[in-house]
Parts: C-alpha cells; structure tokens; sequence
C-alpha cells in the first residue's frame, strides 16, 4: 500500500459501538470525493466486545458492529505481519477505511502505544487524530497523552427537543388563528409567522388573556389501500382547540368520556396526551414525556387498557371500530422494560433467580401505582392482567373465572382470547415480531439509540408504540442527557405524520418529592 | 435557646427555586424567568463603574426582578404576573428587537437581544432558556461567596442565552 492521506483518523471505543451499532461507520465516512477518513480497530477493542455480547450485557450494538466487521474483514489486505502484530485495511465506504490492529491476546492496550502504532506508519497520515468515546473513564484516563479525545458528536440531541411537542406561539399566529376561527391557518403561512418548521400532530400554546390557548397541527392522511401506511399529507392547518375542549372530555369518535377507568385529565397537557396522543387511532408512535410525578405512567396505562377492552356492539360503532368484530383497537399490551440496572451495573435479567413474573415485579411498580388508581382495582387485581383466560402461562393462571362475565363500566369484557398485558425487556425483544399490540416502553431514555431502534424495528401491521421518559432520570451507565434512544428517536420520528410528542411539564407528587431532585451529597 | 439563623446569600439558585414554588407549569417557569430577565435589564440603567461592576448590578437588578415576580406570584398567581410582565413591556421590548431602541453599551441585555433578533417566535425561545437556566442553576447548586455568586450567576445567564 503507498502512503495513504487521510483526513482524519478516527479511533472509536467500545462504548460508542454499542450505542449505536453499525451505523457508526455511515457517520464516520468522509463525504468528500477527494478524501476519505479511517478508523482504528484495535484487537483489544474486539475483545471487550466480544466480552459483552457474551455476557449479554449492553450487546445489541457491539453484536451488530462485530457482524460489521466481520464481514468488512473479509475484504481487508494485509499491511504489515510481525510476530507480534498484524495490520489489515479494508475499504468500507468510498470515503471510509477500517483499520484492524491485531496483537497478542491479553496485550492490555494503552493509547500510547495506539498513537504510536498510527504515528510510526508512514503510510497512514492525517490531519487529526481523535478518540471518540462517550465513556467519562477513558475521558479522564486519556486527556492529554497524546490523541485528541471527542465526545460522539453524531450521537448527541439535545434534550430539549422534549419541548418541541408543544411550543410556546407569538401573537401574531394567535391573532390569525382567531381572525381565521375554525377554517385554521394554513400550515405554509403559520411557518412563515413563527418562522420555524412545524410539525403535523403538533401542539401551539399561546398566553391568551385568562388562560393558555392550543392549536394543533393537523392534516388530512391518504393512505394506501389496505390502510397500513399513510402516503401522503393534505390540507395541512393549524387549529385552535374548540372551547369544549377545555372541559378535557375525552371523544373516540361519538364515544365521549369524562373519565377513562375513573382517571380524568388533570390539566391541558395531560388532555392533549389522552386524546390526541393516547388514544388517537392516527398516532402510530407516541412520546410522553415528563419529569416523575407528572402522570405518564398512569394516562399510558389506562389508556392502553381502554384500547384493549372488548366495547359491546353499540359502543364499538360509537368508537368507529368494526361493530361485528368483537375486539378491542388492539389485541393486547407489551409491557417493555429496559434490562435491569443494579447500582449502576447493568446485567441481563436472565440471571435472576424466580419465574419471569418474580423477576420483572419490581419494576412494575409504576404499573401497579397505576391499576391502584385506576377503577380496575376495584374490580380486580393487577396480576390477572398477565394471565391467559384459558391456559397456563409463565405468570400461572388461567385467569379467574369470575372476570369472564365481569362488565366493565358496564360496556366492556377483557379480551377473552388472550392475556391482557404481556410483559417483557428490550433482551427478550430481539427475534420478536408485534402485531395488532400496543407497547408501552417505560423509561425509554435507559435505552441507546440502537436498542430502541431495535424494538421500534420489531413492530408489525396494527401496532402502536407509546415511548414514555425524562431524559432527566438517565440511569444507565452508558447513555446520558444528550445521548439516549428517547431523544434519538424523537429526533428521528418527529416530522413523521403518525408520531405525536407531549411533555407533561406540571408534577402532582408532593413538595419534597419536588426537593429532593435538588438534594445534595453534602451535610452542610 | 433559637439556634442562629444563616441567612444564604441571594442568588439565582434561591430565587428560582422560590418562583418555581409558586408555578405548577414548568413551561411557564421557563418564560417567567427570562422575561423577568429581559424585563429587569430593561429598566436598568447605570454608567458607573467597572466593567464588573457594571455586571454585578445587572445581576442584581435580575435578583430584584425575581424577588419582584414571586411576591406578584403570591399575591396573585404565576400566569398573571408573566402576563402582566409581557404586554407591560412588549413595546420596548418590540422597539429593542426591531433597533428602533439602540442599546448602547454592551450589556447583557444587549447580548440576549442579539441572540433573539431575527427571531419571529422567541416566545418559544424564551422559554426554553429560561429552563435551560433553571436546570444549570440547581444541577450547579448553591454558590458561596459574595463576587462569587454574582460572577458565576451572570455567566449562567450570559452562556444559555447567547447559546
């Protein structure tokens, strides 16, 4: 090989792949005709992959780059073979090579000897150098020997782009809105006044005189025949919510409610979550978001098991379901929870002893919190929920038989052909495939980017998914504020015609609750 | 025997979290506290001193704002006030944005009017920053230290806004 000029030659760590997977290397690539950048893929590197995805911990990502590379290996030509050592370069991309650093096994790598392996081969050259880890140890066991140490910049959002749901509108829209009443303002023009991208499904908050005022984005959707995708948007308008709105009365279709299983809105926000989020039909992929205490968990629940509930027949035709088909909107509830975190240390479920239920009931507690404050606790506990009507399951059962005949509200049975609430973790996802199922992913910024992308992937034809977090609470080592699968995945669903984003902003825990996320370490 | 109360320093850490008491909605929080700001900057006028100096009543200004805004806030509620903080000084404000009102020296009003010059709706903005200064201000904690305080509190403010 002659001497090869890079532009930059990069060196990601461990921690980065798993974040991500194999998409990495699409960021990495130079897109410059006349340029390209490597990557530095040193053995050690494989090794701690490798060491993960055998302990199934944290694994999705380094699997998927070590299937990657695999396959990129293949490819590569033999640079240099020293006993000690072998380098191999393989073309990934037009603008993208990979480097494979082989050394002896159990060789502990420093970043020392990595700069001076790339720094003494004459033939690779380039004009920077850089680390990328998002991992705080090697940020503080690698500043200052040598290479230039970067944050993954392609993998951070901001975690602002929580309040983007519902954003704050000028006057100038509101006074157009007004003048405009109940024809809307078209979208182009209600751009050009607040002069920013807005989004169908999304909310304008605007200081009326007494109270806040709403508008919502909205639009027509043509979809294709058999109705599983929307094709095209028309019509698009922004409308202020209509007066009765306010009185936070939930409509499926003609079917009003002033309650869903006795949990009515407690403010605007959580109204705008049920009805245009929650229990819209047209959202596909919902975000709620919102800091401990302001109600997530327990508008998500009801709402799912309203949505599964079997409505007689006059009360399915008010909802503007099938009336001869005696079924809920969806078949069932997924329940999916980030693997565990044990003081900081994540590790898959699997090695907990108990049954599946044992194992995954302390962290339904919010669940639990909800179906108590639910009307459903009066009629039943929340355990039943996961037992099959007729067979055994891993949670016991069959399901009571009193709970066959049992009306709820008076309108409505349990779905009588399978458990109500199936509950899993993002290990048990990989290999699953969803249909007419609703899933609700608590605590959705505890999971990368690749993770969640992954269970997102796994939805079938009917499904919904109701993404619910606080990329303030990120408890998992490896994500953190600006880097997590939440706000990645807002990022990329945001402008999609079937996603929807409301952030609960007013907390109903108590005043030390509130305190407590200002408590400090200290005792003075 | 009463034990000697401390009495802590005044400082955005302690006068946010007072505001914050008084508001539910985080969202208006977030536009109470820059338009207490602006407002505050607005008013202030001075031509004495250092430059740090200068800064410094500024900051103070900002405090006197705040403590203006949660008395208004128990006396009535958090909504009225941001009202009444908004159409009170939505000329001058709309004056400033549009250059008709030249700000002088620079200041740090001037420095958050440039960040929102050119800015249809920095209502959402505003808002915005003013959580983002909540959130640095708790996530920083409370500051000891007269200059200290009042130092690190205009870099606070200058930092998110010219973000």
């Amino acid at each position: 090989m002659d001497t090869q000029k890079y532009h930059k030659i990069l060196v990601p760590t461990p921690d980065v792949y798993s974040l991500s997977g194999a998409e990495v290397f699409k960021h990495l690539e130079r897109k410059d005709d006349n340029d390209k950048n490597l990557v530095v893929v040193p053995s050690q590197f494989i090794e701690e992959m490798e060491i993960k995805t055998r302990s199934n911990s944290y694994s999705a990502g380094a699997e998927d780059v070590l299937r990657f590379l695999k396959e990129t290996i293949k490819k590569s030509t033999i640079l240099k073979r020293t006993e000690e050592e072998t380098t191999l370069v393989s073309e990934v991309f037009a603008g993208l090579d990979i480097l494979f650093i082989q050394t002896k096994a159990n060789k502990e790598l420093s970043i020392e000897s990595l700069e001076s392996k790339i720094n003494s081969d004459n033939r690779l050259q380039a004009k920077e150098k850089i680390l990328i880890t998002n991992d705080p140890a090697k940020h503080i066991l690698y500043h200052g020997k040598g290479l230039k140490i970067e944050d993954p910049q392609f993998l951070q959002v901001k975690e602002d782009i929580v309040n983007e749901g519902i954003i704050d509108g000028n006057d100038d829209l509101y006074e157009e809105l007004q003048q405009k009443s109940s024809d809307g303002v078209q979208l182009d023009e209600a751009t050009e006044l607040l002069d920013r991208q807005l989004y169908i499904n999304q909310f304008i908050r605007f200081r009326a005189q007494n109270s806040y005022q709403y508008a919502r984005v909205t639009a027509q959707l043509e979809r294709n025949k058999s109705g599983s995708r929307i094709i095209s948007t028309k019509n698009e308008k922004v409308k202020l919510l209509s007066p009765q709105e306010y009185k936070k009365k939930i409509a499926i279709s003609r079917h009003y409610m002033n309650d869903i299983l006795g949990i009515k809105p407690r403010d605007m926000e959580q109204y705008i979550a049920l009805e245009y989020g929650l229990m819209n039909k047209n959202v596909e992929l919902f975000f709620l978001c919102g800091a401990q205490g302001s109600g997530k968990t327990l508008l998500a629940y009801v709402a799912a098991i309203d949505q599964i509930l079997h409505y007689d027949k006059e009360i399915r035709e008010k909802r503007g379901s099938a009336p001869d088909k005696k079924s809920g909107f969806f078949e069932k509830i997924v329940l999916l929870k980030p693997t565990e975190i044990f003081g900081g240390k994540r590790r898959d479920i699997g090695a907990l002893p108990g049954n599946l239920y044992q194992k995954l009931k302390p962290h339904l507690g919010s669940y639990l919190d909800a179906h108590r404050e639910s009307s459903l606790s009066k009629l039943f506990p929340f355990e039943e929920l996961l037992l099959h009507p007729k067979f055994e399951n891993d949670f016991g059962g069959p399901r009571s038989e009193n709970l066959k005949e049992l009306k709820i509200r008076g309108e409505a049975f349990l779905p009588n052909n399978t458990e109500a609430i199936e509950m899993t973790y993002s290990g048990h996802v990989r290999g699953r495939s969803f249909r007419n199922t609703l899933i609700l992913v608590d605590e959705a910024q505890n999971f990368t980017p690749y993770e969640l992308k992954t269970i997102i992937e796994r939805t079938g034809e009917g499904c919904k998914i109701v993404l619910m977090g606080d990329p303030a609470q990120v408890d998992n080592p490896f994500c953190s504020r600006e880097i997590n699968g939440l706000t990645h995945a807002i990022k990329q669903y945001i402008d999609k015609p079937y996603s929807a984003l409301v952030t609960l902003t007013r907390n109903y825990r108590s005043q030390m609750s509130e305190d407590a996320k200002s408590w400090r370490v200290f005792s003075q | 025997m009463a034990r000697k109360k401390t009495e802590k320093e005044r400082q955005l850490y302690t006068l946010i979290e007072a505001l914050d008491a008084q508001t539910d909605d985080k969202g208006e929080l977030g536009s109470l506290i820059s338009y207490v700001i602006l407002t505050s900057l607005i008013d202030f006028e001075t031509n004495t001193g250092s430059e740090e100096e200068r800064r410094f009543e500024e900051i103070k200004a900002i405090y006197t704002g705040l403590e203006k805004a949660i008395e208004r806030s128990r006396e009535e509620d958090s909504y009225s006030v941001l009202c009444e903080l908004t159409t009170q000084k939505a000329k001058e404000l709309k004056q400033i944005l549009d250059k008709e009102r030249k700000i002088e020296n620079e200041t740090l009003l001037k420095l958050i009017i440039n960040s929102l010059t050119h800015q249809k709706n920095y209502e959402d903005t505003l808002k915005r920053k003013g959580l983002r200064l909540r959130d640095n201000v708790y996530d920083t904690g409370i500051l000891y230290g007269r200059r200290n305080i009042l130092r690190k509190n205009y870099e606070a403010i200058r930092d998110i806004f010219q973000s």
